[in-house]
């Protein structure tokens, strides 16, 4: 990856997924942050450099009729039009922003209105991610056919984990929907998948969830980073999550 | 350097400052500091030495008031008629206790948060052994001693009640009379300071919690007899900052509250004092005014402290 | 033969006999395995007589930092060497670890009888590779050092062509504390202020000795002439003298909240283990005080000063409602950031973050007593803002002069009077929750304290209800610089007055109602986070319409570019590419994604620098010549301006990219696949902090030799501007009049 390449693109393939709602779902929002950004961004530098190009000062112009006297408060200068057009061009911006991240948000928050096939207990400390052993949910009205084999595993046995990270390491299957339910044992850590999107606090004295629908993504592997300062080895408390494709 | 109203150049904030600096850094190494970061109690040295400091800034500080008689000359000009109705240092009062309230208010809500999600011990909920999954308020430990809660109450009220008596005598050129009242408002402070203090004693050391009160088979509401100390388990070592949520809410807030009645104290030491010096008379007498507003402010932070921390 | 030649012979005979068997290969090799002592202590030495870097040895699965008790199963590969038989002997190994248990698991390696290393057998020896346990140890504060001797054989006789290297390797446990072993005792921070002390006691002590020397005079009298004019300073209630110190206490700090950005820059040059350039701790506690510094140390006291010099000259007064309590203000100031840096002296500063969460802040891990002093010191500056507040307040809405109507106040005075209104409802909430984290922490109370039951998300409504307010606070003032300069630069009057009162106004109150976005992660209620998400986006309404009044402003105008308008262009610019990552982070799902990584810091870091450093910057140009007498220079300005602009930019624009790519902020280290920008980011943000120093020496040097101002070297309309540069004793001889345009065209 080239510098200029890197400066002028960005690489996360997730925020451009556009699963989740109309409009175009979250990539859609991303999508249009990124165009409505381009454009008032561009407005701004565009009018900026219009004004320094036809109003420069020069030796000996006169001054405008309402030029300004130290100890005089200055003429009213405005335009009622203009500024109410103003006020309500970016208030139906920013109300059609706020609409369309409805639906994403929905997806991401709806986690009562799916059932989960697997739901694996996080634990959190300083400074490591501990996985209890998956849980696949039997009573789902259509459980996935690998449910009762207990394909997915959990850390030591599975054998692409460095055993350095027995605890912080997971396998989990392509094509389910996976509950984390998550808790810490001292303070403040975060959930975090980058490459997915995926961010939650792991709060003591709270049970906070997240999920993940691993048909979503390509299987691989894929990491885990705290995102919730939380001391010492904030920086290196990583775990490794496999998606699997269960034949 | 300027010498409009009065206000010349002056050491004292500097040696203030100096003072609160010391004080915080000897508090924090008395408690915190040592090879082993649990204390390192030569330090208290410092805490006092940084008091000491700070009250000087203090007494530097007024000691342009003490030797003042009367108000000529001490407000500016006001160019804009809506804003001058009343004195600027009135007005800054006001600003003052704006912000005051914004520290109660910090402190009620958080107490209310945590009585709004920790459920009553009474509402027949899983308390756990030791009742610590519950709320055991601070109102049961009170309530067979409420009396002093409310003499309290009373005594906070009244001493609002001869602040005013103050200022109408000093208005009406009655300095002897209004010497007599600032005393009395002293008084009743002092006494709200005594109770409190006698009261919080008895908390922090009375065993809220014995074997006799265990009786099987009864619900938790059953087992409660305060009149003979029967409050909570949680409670059995007593009452205190470091025993639990309500332990904590309770005092500090209470505390604070404290601690701003004891401020008021020393200013009202101040006023005495004056008093006794040169007398408060209608020409001088917008200290006793300025001093009522915060002692007011004070009764009604109580007004608020009392129901939600000894009647809830 | 004679007997005599015999001895000699047979002498010679054993001579050579000896001579052959010592040059043969030692001993036999040792396809069962390193047992003696002798290659315990020097390695495989007989298949060569020094260790070959040629000789790769690679002890995989060995963790960083391992948890007590557990097993790991390493694997020990050799590459190099010879090239070896098949099926023929090809090499050997041996391993120790000076804690905790090796284990063999197959039939390849073996533990002799009495020792605690592991060497390859008969089996092994036909492999390169060897795979084993070990056991951690209980204890996980050791740091576990692990020797490794690793031979390559080529499976011929003898040892011609053989080669065997050494190797060390180590596995720290997760509690254990590594030794900054190349910085000896000395954190990186305690350095640089023993340097700076050095430094400022050398040049003291020059600047005495010249003294001396030049005037003739005795130490005593030096001294005493120095104290004659530092006295002054420690006892003036005189608002412009008070607005002089906070400006330049404020930028003193911003120096050193400079350098710790430089250090944090530094250490994010490349990925670093624990130690490497700081300690990991070291670091939290550089990014902590950064971010406090630089918030209530430098943008603050920067801020409060501009308003005590200005305010009172703007509205026609002579001084500040409370002079002697605006001067407690500012003392508490250095006095509070000296506390809060004592942190320094007593074994790390705060490391808890500017934030402070819980229950982190209020608990053992973090640095003690370095966050109490960091928390005891943020408490007297709470009450310095207090205060300062009331001050101003009380000023601005009594002491204006005759003409000066709410209305007709000058656009910077309107910021300051928001921003005092947001200081006074949001400060005191920070200050009470400062006292009970140190109620928590000193006095054992439980407010934050999980196993009694105390909630963390609770710390986060306190703050963030004071938090966000916080950042306004020090963003308006800069709009109001902003309007000044481009009005004045712009020859005309602002463009819709009224406008950006209420645009101000309306951002001052939104300020409180949306203080949840920064907790859309906390699991909170999802109705109170989609109100914040609506009101969050609102807030662009107004903002939009201060920098749409400034553009327009200089439509129909007669723009002349000198330094101060430069500089606040380039705050428009910057400021709006800020404002436009700020909506982004608005809406709840893209949040999700970017919350604590590195987007976040290139937003918060273009509105803070970008916004409200960039403005002020133009402010010292604009307002320098009013202070002083003497205008700065041109030429000077404009380079500063130039290096800053584009180096500000090119150090904080990656920081979006390495944030969307999902680089976590407040990370000591970070993944190889974000070193390439970082690289870029921490070379260009050094150019950024060098480019400064250029504007230090325009203010000094400008001081002495800058050009006359004049009273109005800009033909600005506010009262500042109709009085003499610097101002005399009490700003005006009399009390000015403001007039209006309109009535003074009649």
């Amino acid at each position: 990856m080239s510098l200029p390449k890197d400066l002028i693109f960005f690489e996360n393939p997730t925020i451009w997924n556009d699963f989740g709602g109309d409009y175009g779902g979250f990539g859609g929002v991303v999508w249009q942050m990124f165009i409505w950004s381009l454009i008032v961004g561009l407005l701004v530098a565009v009018w900026m450099i219009y004004n320094l190009i036809y109003f420069r000062h020069a030796d000996g112009d006169p001054d405008h009729k309402d030029a300004l006297k130290a100890g005089v408060f200055p003429h009213e200068r405005g335009n009622p039009k203009i500024e109410i057009a103003w006020t309500i061009a970016p208030l139906i911006l920013v109300s059609w922003l706020t609409l369309i991240s409805l639906g994403p948000l929905d997806y991401m928050w709806d986690v009562d209105g799916q059932e989960a096939d697997i739901t694996i207990e996080v634990e959190a400390s300083q400074w490591w991610w501990d996985f209890g052993t998956p849980i696949c949910n039997e009573e789902k009205e259509n459980p996935q056919e690998w449910c009762s084999t207990g394909i997915y595993q959990k850390p030591a046995e599975f054998d692409q984990c460095e055993t350095s990270k027995a605890r912080g390491c997971l396998e989990i299957p392509h094509g389910a929907v996976i509950h984390f339910r998550l808790t810490s044992i001292d303070v403040l850590h975060a959930f975090n998948f980058p490459e997915l999107g995926i961010k939650q606090d792991v709060v003591p004295n709270l049970d906070t969830l997240t999920w993940l629908d691993t048909k979503e993504f390509n299987a691989g592997h894929y990491s885990i980073w705290c995102a919730e300062y939380c001391g010492r080895d904030h920086a290196i408390m990583d775990a490794d999550i496999f998606i699997t494709e269960i034949a | 350097m300027s010498d409009d109203h009065g206000h010349h150049g002056t050491i004292a904030p500097f040696i203030f400052s100096i003072g609160a600096a010391a004080m915080f850094i000897g508090l924090v190494m008395a408690t915190a500091g040592g090879k082993d970061n649990t204390g390192d109690t030569g330090y208290w040295f410092v805490f006092f030495l940084g008091l000491a400091g700070l009250l000087t800034g203090f007494f530097m500080w007024i000691q342009d008031y003490w030797g003042q008689d009367s108000e000529e000359g001490e407000d500016i000009e006001v160019y804009h008629d809506f804003w001058g109705t009343i004195t600027t240092r009135k007005f800054g009062m006001w600003i003052f206790l704006l912000t005051e309230v914004m520290v109660f208010s910090t402190l009620l809500s958080a107490y209310l948060r945590y009585r709004a999600a920790v459920p009553d011990y009474a509402d027949g909920e899983a308390c756990g052994e030791l009742w610590e999954l519950c709320w055991v308020p601070a109102a049961d430990i009170i309530r067979s001693h409420l009396i002093f809660g409310v003499i309290n109450t009373f005594a906070l009220l009244l001493s609002s009640l001869t602040v005013v008596l103050a200022l109408y005598a000093a208005r009406n050129n009655k300095p002897k009379a209004a010497t007599r009242y600032l005393i009395a408002t002293f008084a009743l402070g002092t006494l709200f300071l005594i109770l409190k203090a006698w009261e919080w004693g008895e908390m922090k050391n009375g065993h809220f919690w014995s074997d006799h009160c265990n009786v099987p088979g009864t619900s938790i509401a059953d087992n409660q007899d305060i009149d003979h100390h029967c409050i909570a388990p949680k409670y059995e070592d007593g009452f205190w900052l470091d025993t639990s949520l309500e332990g904590s809410t309770f005092y500090i807030t209470t505390g604070t509250h404290g601690a701003h009645v004891f401020i008021g104290l020393i200013a009202l030491g101040y006023l005495i004092a004056k008093a006794n010096k040169d007398g408060y008379n209608e020409e001088y007498h917008d200290t006793i005014e300025l001093f009522g507003l915060y002692w007011h402010y004070v009764d009604v932070v109580w007004v608020f402290v009392f129901p939600f921390f000894y009647l809830y | 033969m004679n007997s005599k030649s015999l001895k000699i012979l047979s002498l010679g005979l054993i001579m050579s006999i000896l001579l052959v068997v010592s040059s043969l290969p030692t001993g036999d090799s040792l396809p069962t395995g390193i047992v003696d002592d002798n290659q315990v202590a020097n390695g495989c030495s007989c298949h060569g007589a020094d260790p070959n870097t040629g000789v790769t040895i690679n002890l995989s699965n060995l963790p960083e930092r391992y948890n007590s008790s557990q097993t790991y199963t390493l694997t020990l590969n050799i590459s190099g060497g010879p090239d070896a038989l098949v099926d023929g002997n090809q090499g050997g190994f041996f391993i120790q670890a000076n804690y905790g248990t090796l284990v063999s698991i197959d039939n390849n390696t073996w533990m002799p009888e009495d020792e605690t290393h592991l060497t390859h057998n008969e089996e092994g020896n036909n492999y390169r590779e060897w795979t084993f346990n070990w056991i951690a140890p209980e204890s996980d504060t050791k740091v576990v050092k692990f020797t490794v001797y690793g031979n390559s054989v080529n499976g011929m006789d003898g040892n011609i062509g053989d080669s065997w290297n050494k190797g060390v390797f180590s596995s720290a446990g997760v509690n254990a504390k590594i030794e900054a072993e190349e910085h000896g005792e000395l954190s990186m921070p305690q350095k640089l202020i023993y340097a700076f002390t050095v430094l400022a006691v050398t040049l003291s002590v020059v600047v005495v000795g010249n003294r001396m020397v030049v005037n003739d005079q005795s130490f005593e009298d030096v001294i005493k002439s120095y104290w004659k004019s530092v006295y002054p300073w420690l006892t003036t209630t005189d608002h412009k003298y008070i607005g002089t110190l906070y400006i330049c206490t404020g930028f003193g700090f911003f120096f050193i909240g400079g350098i710790l950005g430089l250090l944090i820059r530094w250490q994010l040059f490349e990925p670093r283990v624990d130690g490497d350039f700081l300690t990991y701790e070291e670091y939290n506690s550089t990014f902590t005080m950064h971010g406090t510094t630089m918030i209530f140390l430098a943008a603050m006291p920067i801020i409060f000063g501009f308003a005590n010099y200005l305010i009172p000259l703007q509205i026609g007064a002579r001084d500040l409602a409370f002079p002697r309590l605006n001067a407690l203000s500012y003392w508490l100031l250095p006095t509070g950031g000296f506390v809060v840096y004592m942190g320094y002296f007593t074994g790390g500063a705060g490391d808890v973050g500017w934030t402070g969460y819980t229950p982190y802040a209020s608990g053992d891990s973090s640095t003690t007593p370095g966050t109490d002093f960091w928390v005891a010191g943020q408490i007297m500056l709470g009450a310095s803002s207090t205060l300062t507040a009331i001050n101003f307040l009380t000023t601005m809405l009594r002491m204006r002069a005759p003409g000066v109507t709410m209305m007709r106040m000058p656009l910077f005075s309107w910021s300051i009077f928001v921003t005092v209104f947001l200081l006074l409802l949001s400060i005191p909430v920070f200050t009470v929750a400062l006292i009970l984290l140190m109620a928590d922490r000193t006095f054992g109370t439980l407010y934050f304290d999980i196993d009694a039951g105390g909630d963390p998300i609770l710390w986060q409504h306190l703050f963030w209800y004071f938090g966000h307010p916080e950042v306004y606070i020090v963003i308006l003032p800069a709009f109001g610089v902003l309007s000044e300069i481009i009005s004045t630069f712009s020859r005309r009057p602002i463009f819709g007055y009224t406008s950006m009162v209420y645009a101000m106004a309306t951002i001052g109150v939104i300020s409180f109602i949306v203080y949840g976005h920064h907790m859309f992660t906390t699991g909170a209620d999802p109705l109170f986070r989609f109100i914040v998400m609506l009101t969050t986006m609102l807030v662009a309404v107004p903002t939009g319409i201060k920098i749409f009044n400034w553009l327009a402003t200089m439509t129909g105008g007669s723009i002349v570019l000198k330094t101060p308008m430069i500089f606040a262009l380039g705050t428009v610019i910057t400021f709006t590419i800020g404002g436009i990552t700020g909506i982004i982070l608005a809406s709840i799902p893209v949040d999700i994604a970017l919350h604590d990584g590195y987007f976040v810091v290139a937003h918060f870091h273009y509105v803070l620098v970008g916004g409200t450093i960039f403005a002020f910057v133009g402010g010292v140009y604009y307002w320098y010549p009013k202070m002083t007498g003497k205008m700065m220079n041109e030429k000077l300005g404009l380079l500063h301006f130039a290096l800053s602009f584009i180096f500000f930019n090119a150090a904080f624009y990656p920081m979006h990219n390495v944030g969307i790519e999902g680089m976590p902020r407040r990370y000591a280290t970070y993944d190889a696949e974000f070193a390439e920008l970082n690289e870029f980011i921490t070379i260009t943000a050094f150019i950024f902090g060098f480019a400064q120093l250029i504007f230090v020496y325009n203010v000094f040097y400008s001081y002495k030799n800058g050009e006359e101002a004049g009273d109005n070297p800009w033909d600005g309309w506010s009262l500042e501007w109709a009085t003499a540069s610097p101002p005399p004793h009490n700003s005006f001889t009399e009390i000015p009049t403001l007039k209006l345009a309109e009535e003074e065209d009649k």
